[in-house]
């Protein structure tokens, strides 16, 4: 059976290497694009179970990589994280209402608690 | 002049009086010579001393008043011919014909104290006096005066600007006719009722968003009753950029702490709850964990800095500095970037460079912003040139890209403080918004100036420029 495949739009590569060396060590195929619209042309190239975005990011930020993920048939139901250092700011019932998001991450936060999430998320979508 | 001429006779008549009682009291004496006589005669004396001396009062106190009441009206800017005509037919009497008291008391209590106190008056009331509109047509806020139906009946010149209308056209009118539309419900409830009141308003204008505040206050008069409404506009707009800017710097600065720490405590937690991880990658964690604390410490110097540069209290600590030296440090710290972003970075040195008595940490820090700004700003696989140059007893540092450029418009405001630019390619990359304010304050703090020349999509090149002299010796 295919490894599940995670896919991490983060410009802060140091942020994004740590997140997937606990993704990958928990069993996860993990793919990294380092602007949005990275992200976006990954994610047209291969189906992803799980995305994880960052908010603010070159080229396409995190709000219009996942718009233009939902208008994908693929990737009209799958699970995406929102994470941001802009935590204040953000709305999460208005983020989950306009576009789906499952959960919110606030920087600084615990890779451990990402992976647990991820696994938690999972779970409810095999369910 | 006419108060001087009172003053004089009325001395001499005192003195006269006194001279007449004091000869008739030494005749007396002479003449009868009995106990008495006598002692009825000095009492009589010292009574004719005190009236004389008595007379003397109401003198002086005639004597000066006119004067004053003149001063008076020539402090409060009104012309005395008023006052002058309406005392002339008791200052042109004859004194003795009416007695001092009586002209002191037609003074006091006549009708030019009371000219003099309607003056007043209509200064204080503000019906009048042109000197008062003047005052009102120089305040920068808007003023307007309603009546009890809410019609303007002064309107002053900034109120005319701000509502871009002439004077004519406001005065009469309702000046609810002029709010601003799209007012929220409670406000639009709050204006037809006479209560105090203050509200801001924004309208869209093709310089930009315009915000207004507007405060109202009842006008009541001496019986207590509400004859209307004073309005106070201002225009806020400046104070709503600064707000809206300063929201941006707290918003980013968030950011740049958050960044950083976000990572340290990632790798920590991994370091200390993942099992089994070897000793090289281990090692790259520890050096990734010092690295962003680095990061971290360098941004709250560059807060401090900005906080001190906001205080108004940044000084400056100027040392011999090996400029060669300083330069290669400078370039090491930039050069990382410049290579991550594939930007071809070239450095041109005069062949002999000045020792120079500066402030090495804080030119450090200014010559990293602009070559920082620089890589920052260019696209990959751009270029940045950084070339000093000695000319004229000043040594130039220009900083060269190709970057994304500055608009004209706003070239001349990127060294103020917190402003950054509406370009969605400036947006996306973090950045103070402080930065090139500080520089600026660093160049001037060391007696130099700083210089920009930009083109949109072409580049920029930054012009850091110090006195050679002024600074140290060569």
């Amino acid at each position: 059976m295919d490894k599940t495949a995670i896919l991490i739009a983060e410009d802060n590569r140091v942020m994004a290497d740590v997140v997937r060396f606990n993704l990958q060590r928990a069993g996860f195929d993990v793919t990294v694009a380092l602007d949005g619209a990275a992200a976006l042309e990954q994610a047209q190239s291969k189906q992803f179970d799980l995305v994880i975005t960052d908010y603010q990011m070159p080229r396409m930020g995190g709000p219009e990589l996942i718009a233009a993920l939902r208008d994908l048939e693929e990737y009209a139901e799958t699970p995406i994280f929102l994470c941001s250092a802009k935590g204040y700011e953000l709305n999460e019932e208005d983020l989950r209402e306009k576009w789906g998001i499952q959960r919110v991450l606030l920087k600084p936060f615990s890779p451990t608690e990402v992976v647990a999430c991820v696994e938690q998320q999972l779970r409810t979508a095999q369910i | 002049m006419d108060g001087d001429k009172f003053s004089s006779v009325l001395r001499v008549a005192g003195v006269f009086t006194l001279i007449l009682a004091i000869a008739a009291v030494s005749t007396f004496l002479i003449d009868i010579g009995t106990y008495w006589s006598a002692r009825i005669l000095i009492a009589a004396v010292v009574s004719s001393i005190f009236l004389a001396m008595f007379s003397l009062i109401p003198r002086r106190r005639t004597g000066r008043v006119a004067p004053a009441i003149y001063d008076q009206l020539v402090g409060v800017g009104e012309k005395p011919k008023e006052l002058l005509q309406t005392l002339k037919p008791v200052l042109q009497a004859d004194p003795p014909s009416h007695g001092w008291n009586e002209i002191v008391q037609t003074v006091q209590t006549g009708a030019a104290l009371e000219l003099l106190e309607s003056r007043i008056d209509q200064k204080l009331d503000g019906r009048g006096g042109a000197d008062d509109s003047t005052v009102l047509h120089c305040l920068a806020e808007g003023i307007a005066v309603t009546d009890l139906e809410g019609r303007m009946t002064f309107v002053n010149r900034a109120l005319e600007a701000i509502l871009s209308t002439e004077c004519d056209q406001l005065l009469e009118e309702r000046l609810l006719e002029f709010l601003p539309q799209g007012l929220p419900d409670h406000v639009q409830e709050a204006v037809t009722k006479p209560q105090p009141l203050s509200f801001e308003s924004t309208a869209s204008t093709e310089q930009g968003d315009n915000y207004l505040r507007w405060s109202r206050r009842p006008s009541i008069d001496d019986r207590g009753e509400t004859v209307g409404h004073v309005w106070t506009i201002r225009d806020v707009t400046q104070q709503k950029l600064a707000e809206k800017m300063r929201e941006e710097f707290v918003s980013m600065a968030t950011h740049e702490l958050r960044t950083p720490l976000a990572n340290i405590c990632a790798y920590a937690e991994t370091l200390s709850v993942t099992d089994e991880i070897d000793v090289e990658q281990q090692k790259q964690f520890y050096n990734i964990i010092l690295t962003e604390a680095s990061r971290l410490s360098r941004f709250v110097d560059e807060l401090l800095d900005i906080s001190r540069m906001e205080a108004g209290s940044m000084t400056i600590d100027k040392r011999e500095t090996d400029l060669e030296r300083l330069l290669q440090e400078i370039g090491s710290k930039v050069r990382p970037e410049m290579e991550r972003k594939q930007i071809a970075f070239t450095i041109s040195l005069p062949p002999k460079l000045p020792s120079m008595t500066i402030d090495k940490d804080s030119i450090s820090a200014a010559l990293v912003n602009l070559l920082g700004n620089a890589s920052k700003y260019t696209p990959d696989g751009g270029e940045v040139v950084f070339t000093v140059a000695l000319e004229d007893q000043e040594i130039f540092f220009h900083v060269q890209d190709t970057g994304i450029g500055i608009s004209a418009e706003e070239l001349p405001h990127v060294f103020e403080k917190f402003f950054r630019s509406e370009d969605n390619r400036v947006r996306e990359i973090t950045g103070t918004g402080l930065g090139l304010a500080f520089t600026h304050e660093v160049a001037r703090l060391h007696g130099g100036r700083i210089d920009v020349t930009s083109e949109l999509g072409e580049g920029s090149t930054f012009s850091f420029i110090l006195p050679v002299n002024s600074g140290g010796k060569r």
